[in-house]
């Protein structure tokens, strides 16, 4: 491969820019020639330029080579490669690489041989690769140990991570294997430990079958042991029944034996009840008859009856006597109660008259007189008010004449007239007009100034007043007159009013008063008369009472005890007699009694001793007795039909506590298996997952030996391939190096050598010594040969151009010579592009 | 006369090895829950017979408590029919309480037959012994309808758990209730009838995705019938294709949009498909994370790398040794050779192995 030239059309500071390319090409410039413009313009005609990024803050060389002056930004490059002539021209746009142009000529024909991107074709190497391989820079080459040079190796041919390391690798993987390992282990034991529960749950899983017939046979004991106890309990029940009716069968059957019992003492037949109560009624005829023979008046009675006559010995009332003298008494109360209320009659205000007039009416000539006086009073007044009080004089103080004032209103006035008229005439004759008016108003001036004058004069009058004798005497008069009449009327102590007032409560008063007393005079007519008969009824009364030894004060209380007395002396009386009237016939009804109630017993043959209370109890007794048994009995027959009971059972061989106890022991005893069974489901329903757990453990122990296996395979195709990547670059390149080295020894005098391990040695004064003890200068030389022995193994056919960009910024002069014979050698078989700014350097 | 169709319920379905242990738990009461939900459906729609074609139990020996629920519910429905045939999941039917007069069983020695007035119910347990021959005992009356309970998997075949429909053909079967797949699906058996399989009734893993529930049959003088979806919840997989996609965070973002339709209360599995660069990394659990609003969300990362060992061919590099390397090796797998081209990258890269 082999650069021929280059064509810029415009890229940084370059437009229309062309180079043709020898085998050495040196590029001797000073600062901002444009070295770094035409390296870049290479790479980017075989790699293109990477689109401007808006956020990126590093370098961007499109950003960077935009035209500056513009034009058509790109331009060509024209090389050999594998005996064909190649041009690439590309044209790039300011910020995107998708809107670049690039059209590849073979031979001057397009072609699409190098695809899209050239340089991967035609080196082999990416364009960071490229960078690292062909760029050769004095700061980027540097040689340390085994590690670093496959370190590098690696970098300069493909993007991997600067930090890799095989024995980096190596260890992780290690470590990775381990993890597994570690995990193997553990999963393991839970395997181990899972299928050992598996196991118990198995056992216990089998176990549940024998569980299962077990609770299978407890039901069935358990169901049957409920069905005797249901049996037994419903029999139980049947016989409760059965006893139950037996108490009522029992409880009708003693009845019956009462009923009978009581029949017994009646050999015929029960009497019927009415006959029964008929002879009840008898005897108790024969009782009372008995007892009214039996019976006599008593002591108390006899004393009674004789005190009674004894009182009303004199005289025995009547009933109509005391009839009257009860009506008399009436009488007496109301007539003394008449007049109290009569005597207790109180009028309107007589208490207050009473202070007035003192029992003592005011008679008419009084009044007359009292309006006499008033009436001379008020004419006094009114005398008075028409006499008056005082008598005036005036006075004048000067002498002016006073003129009338009617005359000097006319003159005003006649003026006015005048006045009036001459001015109307004005119009119509002037000097009538004149004279009229002037006589007018001279009028009016004399009219007005006469009136002026009297109004002085008025103001100068005096008026002087004297007291009028006549009034003063009707004053007088007229005092003394009233204070008779007040005295008058404080008589009668009538004094807080006026006059006029007094006079008419005095009359008003004096009337009513005299009303008073008229009433009360007849009132007392009234009393005189009752007291009349009141006498006269007390005298009738007291008589009739004396004549029954009464001397009572109340009469209402003496004529009831007569009325009393007389009462129990009229039943004594009676009883007296009775008694013996009736005795002789009180014997024959009883013989008549007794002779029915004999025939009673006889008809019946009920033994005498058996008194009639005693039948009627025990007929009333077995109409209850029947009546209980009655009830009974359909109580039996509706007890037995309800509860279906027709025949009677048996009892069962064991009691209901024995059969309920061994229920419950069958119960139990299921319940224990059934909760046994629940623990051990509940223990199993494990197994499926610790199955699936044991599953999965499995799985994940398979999965890390699997993956330590692909750890394993993983590890062995990296040493292989670093292995491969040693043998196919680094073995050789340790031969090209020791070849480029001993061009150095043959230039530089120093031996230099790498090892198997790829360290660099160099010899003096006998001795190897490591690279670090070489010089700046000599590092860079040896670091030079490493890098021309790596572009002789990559690219054995077409080698391509290197580009050295001032490498020895560090060399001596003695070694830049070196260097330079050194390039000047290489150059014989290698394109190179040599770039310095340093006439020194300069090749 | 209505008549519920259900199959595949597996009360008491260990879920674990499909879910994270709590969520196996919800699951559980959940599946226990919706059975009781279908039978208080079938009380309020007036259902009178509930025909359960077999896998009622999720094992031959159910826990007590587990059948005590069963029971629980059957006895309180005294109003209705439950026909329960044994599948292989529950073909010992060791426990059958005795005595519950709604609860019909069937035999496996012979065909049995239960009538509702013009309305006949068979079926059978299928066993190794009576597999092959309990064909040609089945006689239906032509004149009535006939509703034939089976626990199976329809094959060209006779055998244990198999249903050779051929076989099945001119029987008079109406309706053939099926169980044992737990996907809808039905099918013509000849002219008359049909064949059904109701699904079961709630999703238990990843491989029962879609809608879940039970067929209702609507019976006049013919049959027809509705499939009810009935789950508590459903499992949806989302296959999510991110190929070319250059970060975790536009596959998460993408995942999100392919999901955003499906109720919360879902189950999801996604599934990640394509090809990636080997620089980009797939992250399940972020993803699980980010839709953690559904019930559950399982990552599945099926995508292969996107490595093109040719292109290294001219790699002169350690990375090109070793990938040449690696893939030149005949004694590796494609996936072991991706998994160490992968874990290489890592390392020569200076990241940590994974």
């Amino acid at each position: 491969m082999k650069l021929l030239s280059l064509h810029i059309n415009a890229y940084g500071k370059f437009s229309n820019y062309d180079y043709s390319f020898d085998n050495f090409n040196t590029f001797c410039e000073d600062n901002g020639y444009g070295k770094t413009t035409i390296c870049s313009f290479i790479k980017a005609m075989f790699y293109g330029l990477e689109s401007v990024h808006a956020n990126s803050t590093s370098f961007c060389e499109r950003k960077h080579f935009f035209p500056f002056k513009g034009g058509n930004f790109g331009g060509s490059i024209t090389f050999e490669y594998k005996n064909k002539t190649y041009r690439i021209e590309r044209s790039f746009n300011e910020k995107s690489y998708t809107k670049d142009t690039m059209i590849v000529y073979c031979n001057n024909s397009p072609t699409n041989e190098l695809q899209e991107v050239p340089g991967i074709t035609i080196f082999g190497i990416n364009k960071e690769s490229f960078e690292r391989l062909i760029f050769i820079t004095s700061d980027k080459i540097e040689i340390n140990t085994n590690n670093d040079i496959n370190k590098k190796l690696n970098n300069y041919v493909e993007n991997v991570n600067e930090n890799f390391n095989i024995d980096v690798v190596d260890k992780k993987i290690k470590e990775k294997k381990k993890t597994y390992k570690d995990q193997i282990k553990i999963t393991k034991e839970n395997i181990d430990s899972i299928n050992e529960e598996i196991l118990n749950l198995e056992m216990l899983n089998q176990e549940l079958d024998s569980k299962y017939k077990k609770l299978s046979i407890v039901e069935e004991e358990k169901n049957q042991a409920i069905e005797e106890y249901k049996k037994a309990s419903t029999l139980a029940f049947v016989i409760e029944k059965w006893n139950s009716l037996d108490k009522i069968g029992e409880k009708c059957a003693l009845l019956n034996n009462q009923i009978n019992e009581i029949k017994q003492n009646y050999p015929l037949e029960l009497p019927s009840l009415d006959r029964v109560m008929g002879i009840k009624d008898d005897l108790d005829q024969i009782k009372i008859t008995t007892i009214s023979l039996e019976k006599d008046i008593s002591l108390e009675q006899k004393n009674e009856y004789e005190r009674l006559k004894e009182k009303y010995s004199k005289h025995l009332p009547t009933n109509e006597e005391i009839d009257r003298i009860d009506e008399k008494i009436s009488s007496y109360d109301s007539l003394i109660m008449e007049k109290e209320s009569l005597a207790n009659i109180k009028y309107e205000k007589e208490e207050e008259l009473e202070k007035h007039f003192a029992s003592e009416v005011l008679n008419q000539e009084e009044i007359t007189l009292f309006e006499n006086q008033m009436e001379r009073l008020n004419t006094l007044e009114n005398q008075l008010k028409e006499i008056p009080p005082k008598v005036s004089e005036v006075k004048r103080t000067n002498d002016n004449k006073h003129i009338k004032s009617r005359a000097l209103i006319s003159l005003i006035i006649l003026g006015l007239c005048l006045l009036a008229t001459g001015i109307g005439l004005f119009f119509v004759i002037n000097y009538l007009g004149i004279i009229f008016s002037s006589l007018g108003g001279v009028a009016l001036v004399i009219g007005l100034v006469f009136f002026l004058i009297n109004i002085s004069n008025k103001n100068n009058e005096v008026h002087i007043e004297k007291d009028n004798k006549g009034y003063i005497d009707k004053l007088n008069e007229i005092k003394d007159l009233r204070n008779e009449i007040i005295n008058h009327f404080a008589y009668y102590r009538y004094n807080d009013a006026s006059l006029e007032v007094m006079l008419y409560q005095i009359k008003e008063d004096s009337k009513k008063y005299s009303e008073i007393l008229n009433k009360k005079e007849v009132n007392q007519e009234k009393i005189n008369d009752l007291n009349k008969n009141i006498d006269s009824l007390k005298e009738e009364l007291d008589l009739f009472f004396t004549s029954v030894s009464m001397k009572e004060v109340s009469y209402k209380k003496a004529i009831d005890i007569v009325k009393k007395d007389l009462v129990e002396l009229s039943t004594l009386t009676k009883l007296i007699c009775s008694n013996q009237d009736n005795k002789e016939e009180l014997q024959k009804k009883m013989l008549l009694l007794k002779e029915r109630v004999d025939s009673f017993y006889s008809t019946y043959q009920i033994d005498k001793s058996r008194t009639i209370d005693i039948i009627y109890q025990d007929i009333l007794d077995i109409y209850r007795l029947e009546k209980e048994y009655q009830e009974e009995k359909a109580s039996y027959e509706e007890y037995k039909e309800k509860n279906h009971l027709e025949e009677r059972v048996e009892s069962p061989s064991l009691n209901l506590e024995e059969l309920e106890k061994i229920m419950n022991e069958k119960n139990n005893s299921y319940s224990m298996i059934k909760v046994d069974i629940e623990n051990i489901e509940e223990e199993i329903s494990l197994l499926e997952e610790k199955k699936v757990e044991l599953a999965y453990k499995k799985q994940l122990k398979k999965e890390c030996e699997q993956k330590i296996v692909l750890l394993d395979s993983l590890k062995k195709e990296i040493d292989t391939a670093d292995q491969r990547l040693k043998n196919r670059y680094i073995s050789p390149v340790k031969e090209k190096f020791c070849n480029y080295a001993n061009l150095l020894e043959k230039t530089l005098g120093v031996n230099v050598e790498m090892d198997q391990n790829f360290k660099i040695y160099f010899e003096e004064e006998g001795a190897l010594r490591s690279s670090n003890h070489l010089s700046n200068g000599n590092l860079a030389l040896c670091s030079l040969c490493f890098r021309l022995a790596l572009l002789d193994n990559m690219f054995e056919d077409e080698l391509p151009f290197l580009i050295l960009d001032d490498p020895f910024t560090s060399l001596d002069s003695k070694h830049l010579e070196k260097a330079k014979e050194l390039i000047t050698l290489l150059s014989k078989n290698k394109q190179i592009l040599y770039f310095t700014c340093h006439e020194t350097r300069k090749i | 006369m209505k008549i519920l169709h259900c199959a595949d319920i597996h009360l008491g379905s260990k879920i674990e090895s499909k879910f994270p242990k709590e969520i196996s738990n919800i699951r559980k009461r959940e599946l226990m829950n919706t059975f009781s939900r279908m039978v208080d459906y079938a009380k309020s729609e007036g259902i009178k017979i509930i025909l359960l074609s077999g896998d009622v139990f999720d094992k031959d020996k159910p826990s007590l408590k587990e059948k005590e629920y069963f029971y629980k519910i059957i006895k309180s429905n005294p109003e209705i029919d439950f026909l329960y045939l044994n599948g292989n999941h529950d073909k010992e039917g060791s426990f059958i309480e005795k005595d519950i007069s709604n609860l019909k069983v069937f035999s496996k020695e012979t065909i049995t037959t239960y009538q509702y007035d013009n309305i006949s119910i068979s079926g059978i347990e299928i066993t190794p012994s009576n597999s092959n021959v309990f064909y040609s005992r089945i006689n239906l009356n032509e004149d009535n309808i006939n509703i034939f309970m089976l626990h199976g998997e329809i094959s060209s075949s006779s055998g244990m758990d198999k249903i050779k429909l051929e076989s099945l053909k001119n029987k008079n079967i109406d309706y053939l209730a099926l169980g044992h797949i737990h996907k809808r699906d039905e099918g013509k058996i000849d002219e008359r009838g049909i064949y059904v399989y109701p699904g079961n009734l709630e999703p238990r893993g990843f491989d029962e995705c879609g809608e879940k529930g039970f067929v209702v049959l609507d019976i006049t003088d013919k049959i027809s019938h509705t499939f009810i979806p009935f789950s508590k919840r459903t499992i949806h997989e989302v296959v999510v294709d991110v190929t070319g996609i250059e970060s975790s965070f536009d596959i998460l973002m993408k995942a999100k949009e392919k999901v955003k339709a499906i109720p919360y209360q879902d189950i999801l599995r996604i599934r990640l498909v394509g090809e990636l660069s080997l620089n980009v990394e797939v992250d399940e659990r972020e993803i699980e994370v980010s839709l953690s609003s559904y019930f559950f969300v399982n990552v599945k990362n099926e995508t292969t790398s996107s490595l093109d060992p040719s292109k290294y061919d001219n790699d002169k590099s350690l990375i090109g040794e070793f990938i040449r390397g690696v893939y030149e090796n005949k004694t590796y797998s494609d996936e072991e050779k991706q998994k160490i081209v992968a874990m290489g990258l890592r390392v020569i890269s200076g990241k940590e192995i994974e």
